[in-house]
């Protein structure tokens, strides 16, 4: 099984056919979210957002500030108390399946991966195409390719409880990307990882990103993260207190993070052409991982420079 | 998906089988023995050749059955009927065996044909007050008796003049005395238990039958394969097996609820994330119901076997001559229908809670 994953070349996302819609990714207009009856708790009040298709934007905020509210709403997880949001053009207020919605126009990153612990890591990424387009062969055979897409290849029937923090998290990006979503929400992805797995995770989105076009709404408190998106929106009491572009953000705050592991690993040279992770690296990677299981990939993910920029 | 979330817990699941498992091996074990107590009258009378059985009406339990000899003349007068013959039965206790049902025949009668002698030779009228009885094959093997040997019963002693076997526990594990004798010691003068009846043609059953209960005060008639069904003794032994057995399978599925509500508890966040993935409430509904039906199904097979196991102990103890389980496909069929409706019924509530949860609370969920 594992034979022809690991000596075919691993699938671009194109061929994976991560899509790529022309009208704008995102509309928020006056969203709305109280919880509780009354006088409740604003969760959100009045935001308007707006993503371009295409777009790698960071959601920001102290908690509290209504990001995962935000997040939840744009993947239909909840329902909006006022306001209307579309995204890939539709409107959810007309959307009658929200399940098929959920199953095949966002894919979900969560903070915890969030991954079926008695499920192998190719289970966990069908788990969500029972709902979608792929059937019988194909599905299991596009759940191999993009768990060799995100590197791991080599780790197809392994539980969630025998992968790394950062392979778990990667699992659950190929996970999100099964049915060929339009959006990817990631909701602090990086959050519960050490930094050069964490660096690794946010490569694969901005890869995913800069090279199939799938829009990225990434939600972090963690100003460096955000530095790696194009776009940051800083939410505040459920309002939007800043929205611009990373190119205006603070040059000195930029270069830093630039020179930082994470940024280095992002923006260094290696990454100027977003291509899929490399076979071979990865297979050493793995073994190193392996012989340290225990070690939850921090040394083991084979990163050698050691860890800042958190 | 279905096996490893039971097999996440295998304590628990093995637990929770076990008790679905001795609710159905209630069911098996009860059900198997009071149908061939059933199957066992049945085949006493109908060995006979006899088409008709005459008892007293509303008796709690057969043997307290008495009518008087002279319905059983009566009876043998009407023009359809060709044989008539009476019947006392009651068990004595002896003391290797506490269940020995000794049968009086009159030998002149045709109840008696259908006890085949294996040795010595059939109880006679010849000598009245002879004290003479023949015993079936496994009464004489338990109580290690042989021809000429004797036996006391109710204070006398009677010499075992011949060894029979019918093939019916009931018989095989009993003894048979002259009629005249067991009216004697069961104090039912020129009574009996039953009359069995053989018809010139089975066509006028219903007609004998019918005429029979008009003209008889406090008798039942009915045919002989279906006598043991309508008697009291059965219909109370099946009833105590289907009541001892819904406790027992209440117990279970109270078990079994708890197992699946328990492991939907434990799973909300995981529910929360397959909802989230986009999988509908069926779907969801449908997974937590698979594995409760597979769990009951376990514990409806696993019940079956304790069942059966449980039966062939008994039969190890003082009342083992007396068993004759019964068991049959449609039984078995009963057994797993019961356990696989309980999984239904067990695993529909936590589903139901299963799929109505809201993904974003249960994504909170810790």
């Amino acid at each position: 099984m594992k034979d022809t994953v690991a000596g075919a070349e691993p699938a671009t996302p194109a061929a994976l056919g991560a899509s790529r819609s022309r009208e704008s990714a995102v509309e928020v207009v006056d969203l709305t979210r109280i919880y509780g009856d009354g006088l409740g708790v604003k969760a959100l009040d009045g935001v308007c957002l707006g993503v371009r298709s295409g777009e790698f934007i960071a959601i920001m905020g102290p908690s509290g500030s209504g990001k995962s509210t935000l997040l939840h709403l744009l993947g239909a997880l909840d329902r909006p108390t006022a306001g209307r949001i579309a995204v890939a053009g539709r409107d959810l207020a007309t959307v009658r399946d929200l399940d098929a919605f959920r199953a095949r126009t966002v894919g979900l990153v969560f903070q915890l991966h969030n991954l079926i612990p008695t499920l192998t890591a190719l289970e966990n990424v069908e788990v969500p195409m029972y709902e979608g387009p792929f059937a019988g062969q194909a599905r299991r055979e596009r759940a191999r390719q993009l768990l060799a897409w995100v590197g791991l290849a080599g780790r197809l029937d392994h539980r969630p409880g025998q992968l790394s923090g950062g392979e778990r998290q990667r699992v659950a990006v190929a996970r999100a990307l099964a049915n060929r979503p339009s959006v990817i929400l990631a909701d602090e992805p990086t959050g519960s990882l050490d930094s050069s797995s964490g660096a690794e995770v946010l490569r694969l989105l901005r890869d995913l990103n800069r090279a199939e076009g799938t829009t990225v709404i990434l939600v972090t408190h963690d100003p460096l993260i955000a530095l790696a998106t194009d776009r940051i929106v800083t939410l505040r009491d459920g309002r939007v207190q800043r929205d611009q572009p990373v190119a205006d953000a603070d040059r000195h705050d930029l270069e830093v993070f630039r020179r930082s592991d994470v940024g280095r690993l992002i923006f260094g040279e290696d990454a100027l052409t977003p291509t899929p992770l490399p076979a071979g690296p990865d297979q050493e990677r793995q073994q190193g991982v392996r012989a340290s299981p225990a070690g939850r990939g921090v040394g083991g993910e084979g990163v050698s420079r050691g860890r800042t920029g958190g | 998906m279905i096996v490893r979330n039971l097999l996440r817990r295998k304590t628990r699941t093995v637990l929770t089988t076990v008790g679905i498992g001795i609710g159905i091996a209630a069911i098996v074990a009860l059900v198997a023995i009071a149908d061939g107590y059933s199957a066992q009258f049945t085949s006493m009378l109908t060995k006979s050749g006899a088409d008709l059985t005459i008892a007293q009406a509303d008796v709690a339990d057969t043997s307290l059955s008495a009518i008087d000899e002279e319905v059983g003349r009566k009876v043998a007068a009407m023009p359809d009927v060709a044989h008539v013959s009476g019947m006392i039965f009651s068990v004595v206790p002896l003391e290797k065996m506490p269940y020995f049902i000794v049968f009086g025949y009159d030998p002149a009668q045709f109840g008696i044909r259908h006890f085949k002698i294996r040795e010595g030779r059939l109880i006679g009228e010849s000598r009245p007050g002879s004290r003479e009885i023949m015993m079936g094959s496994s009464a004489a093997r338990a109580l290690k008796k042989r021809i000429g040997e004797r036996v006391r019963i109710y204070g006398a002693s009677y010499q075992v003049i011949g060894i029979y076997e019918t093939g019916t526990p009931f018989e095989d594990g009993g003894g048979v005395i002259t009629l005249r004798e067991a009216q004697e010691i069961f104090k039912k003068p020129k009574q009996v238990s039953l009359f069995q009846v053989k018809l010139r043609s089975v066509d006028a059953a219903d007609r004998v039958q019918n005429e029979v209960e008009r003209r008889f005060k406090e008798i039942t008639v009915s045919k002989s394969a279906e006598f043991a069904e309508g008697t009291q003794d059965v219909q109370m032994a099946r009833g105590f097996a289907w009541s001892i057995s819904a406790i027992a399978i209440l117990a279970g599925g109270v078990g079994m609820m708890n197992t699946v509500l328990m492991s939907v508890f434990e799973r909300t966040r995981e529910i929360g994330v397959l909802r989230a993935l986009g999988w509908r409430r069926r779907r969801v509904l449908w997974m937590i119901l698979q594995e409760s039906l597979l769990l009951s199904f376990l514990g409806g097979i696993v019940g079956v076997g304790l069942g059966i196991g449980l039966v062939s102990l008994l039969s190890f103890t003082s009342m083992g001559s007396w068993l004759a389980p019964a068991y049959s496909a449609g039984l078995f069929a009963q057994a797993l229908g019961t356990a696989i409706i309980l999984g239904a019924i067990g695993g529909l509530y936590p589903a139901i809670r299963a799929a109505g949860l809201s993904p974003v609370e249960a994504l909170r969920y810790e």
